[in-house]
């Protein structure tokens, strides 16, 4: 077992460096962005940004999370093999060992991601009140959903990519995420039952912090919703590797 | 056989280092910043986390120094047989939170359901309860640097040099010592209290000890220092504030005296010694079976 770590983590370096050092680009984001514009300081560059452009930062956070996502996913490329998938099977720590090894590397690079991006938060927060004597809100609770959603997106597509290999299942899951986006789109389009007039206005309350107690739990809920899919995912796989492996490629 | 001397030297090197690599930070914010500023307001979040990182740095460069290695770091997560000790980790602040809500209500409130000091509705009491279960493990990022050291190296180290019980007592005392820059400030205890500051140094100690007992069991049990730094950052994460649900009839603006604080680590000192015990049962029985195995 601790081969196949020490080999994901031979495998993946440069994933993991980037895992660790793309969040603190957001410190350097109000600089480069408004260096530009304001030229007299850096207070008046973060009291800028911090009033104007939120939503810019946390559209970066977001992009920086699909890629490293993205990323995350991809740590079985090259390893969807026929060569490889006999030899693991074959190996003493069998497919749920390799699996599981795999399972605990990608929660593994998710948490990074979660702790970097909570450092780079910390120092954000720290940089920008001593620049600009002003209260820096907080990201660590944004950083903690999208934990999760990052975990429930990895437990979604693993079993594709292990059943299919990562090519095939790539383009299910964009065939998947297209469908998706049909589906909304008819949504808003019909909108039965108001469901969009509905989110909207759900939307609208979480935003002015006027949220229900029920939408409240289903929040807090999610978390536990995800690391059961993710385990149920690790399950899923194990019964479809071996399947996957006859469709590899040599 | 362990060489005495080598461990001796050792411990007391990572020590050195540990309190060198903390207090004086600790001590330059303090006097540069303000405690207020640099600790508790959040303004310098930044250094609050990396300076906790001071044990683990020595762990690292004791290791470095004296040429130790890497055996036994304890860094591996060991999950395998071992998930019941995480979920131990994560409940455990809970349930002495819930302990210590019983002993408030039963010493200055009344017990009444309609004056529970928590309001709302269940909906967000049970959100916030599963909130702290699924952030607190997060945040164990923070208290890892403690863990690191204390935990995967000093109780290590002296538990063949002074015995379980004495690596309970003495590295308890160690650990709450080192809070002490923070505790001449304020920290935990206020500064309004007779005996300021050495009582609540005495205090912490004394939290320490007990609750280092119970996280050196789940070091112990596990052989990973994961668990312990879960249940650490649970503890300073709201995990024993859920206990808060049990508060009946307090007044809300009532102040806590450093007595009242006392009594309310009574359920950390019966866990601790039940824990303690549990420990010393393990040693005899591994014992036991050294001896079963080598006749």
């Amino acid at each position: 077992m601790n081969g196949l770590l020490y080999k994901e983590f031979k495998q993946n370096r440069v994933g993991l460096l980037v895992t660790m050092l793309v969040p603190f680009l957001v410190v350097l984001l109000p600089i480069v962005l408004t260096l530009g514009d304001v030229e007299e300081s850096l207070t008046a560059a973060f009291v800028s940004f911090e009033n104007n452009a939120a939503i810019l930062k946390l559209l970066f956070i977001l992009v920086t999370y699909l890629l490293v996502g993205d990323m995350q996913g991809k740590t079985l490329l090259g390893d969807d093999t026929k060569k490889w998938g006999i030899f693991v099977a074959s190996s003493p720590s069998g497919v749920q060992g390799y699996l599981y090894t795999k399972y605990v590397f990608i929660f593994g690079m998710c948490g990074l991601m979660c702790v970097a991006s909570t450092i780079a938060d910390f120092l954000y927060s720290t940089v920008g009140y001593q620049v600009t004597k002003q209260e820096i809100g907080s990201g660590s609770a944004v950083f903690v959903l999208l934990f999760y959603a990052q975990l429930l997106l990895r437990a979604l597509e693993l079993p594709f990519f292990i059943r299919f290999g990562i090519k095939r299942g790539s383009t299910i899951k964009i065939i998947m995420g297209l469908l998706l986006v049909i589906v909304f789109v008819l949504l808003v389009i019909v909108n039965p039952f108001d469901i969009i007039t509905n989110i909207v206005g759900a939307i609208d309350s979480l935003r002015g912090g006027d949220v229900s107690d029920t939408v409240t739990l289903l929040i807090a809920i999610f978390p536990f919703l995800a690391l059961g899919t993710y385990y149920l995912s690790y399950r899923i796989s194990c019964k479809w590797y071996m399947k996957g492996v006859e469709q590899y490629d040599q | 056989m362990i060489n005495k001397k080598l461990e001796q030297k050792r411990l007391g090197i990572f020590l050195s280092l540990t309190f060198a690599l903390t207090w004086i930070p600790w001590i330059i914010f303090n006097k540069a910043f303000g405690y207020e500023e640099w600790f508790e307001s959040g303004h310098l979040s930044i250094l609050t986390a990396l300076s906790s990182y001071g044990p683990a740095l020595a762990n690292i460069l004791t290791r470095w120094i004296t040429r130790e290695g890497w055996k036994d770091s304890m860094l591996h997560l060991r999950l395998k047989g071992n998930l019941k000790y995480y979920v131990i980790a994560l409940m455990m602040p809970i349930m002495y939170g819930l302990l210590i809500g019983i002993l408030i209500t039963c010493r200055y409130g009344e017990w009444d359901m309609s004056k529970m000091l928590m309001s709302g509705s269940w909906q967000s009491n049970l959100a916030w309860i599963l909130n702290i279960l699924v952030i607190a493990p997060l945040m164990a990022f923070n208290t890892f640097g403690e863990e690191f050291g204390w935990r995967a190296y000093m109780n290590q180290k002296m538990e063949p040099l002074l015995g379980t019980v004495g690596t309970c007592v003495i590295g308890g005392i160690i650990w709450g010592v080192w809070h002490a820059p923070l505790t001449v400030c304020g920290h935990n205890y206020g500064i309004d209290y007779p005996g300021f500051p050495y009582l609540g140094i005495l205090l912490m100690s004394v939290v320490c000890i007990f609750d280092g007992i119970i996280l050196m069991w789940l070091t112990k049990k596990t052989g990973s220092i994961y668990p312990a730094a879960i249940m650490h950052a649970m503890n300073n994460n709201g995990g024993p504030e859920i206990g808060n649900l049990l508060i009946m009839g307090v007044p809300e603006n009532m102040e806590m005296t450093i007595w009242d604080q006392l009594y309310m680590g009574i359920p950390q000192i019966i866990l601790g010694v039940i824990f303690l015990i549990l420990m010393l049962h393990d040693k005899n029985k591994e014992k036991v079976r050294k001896i079963e195995t080598e006749n």
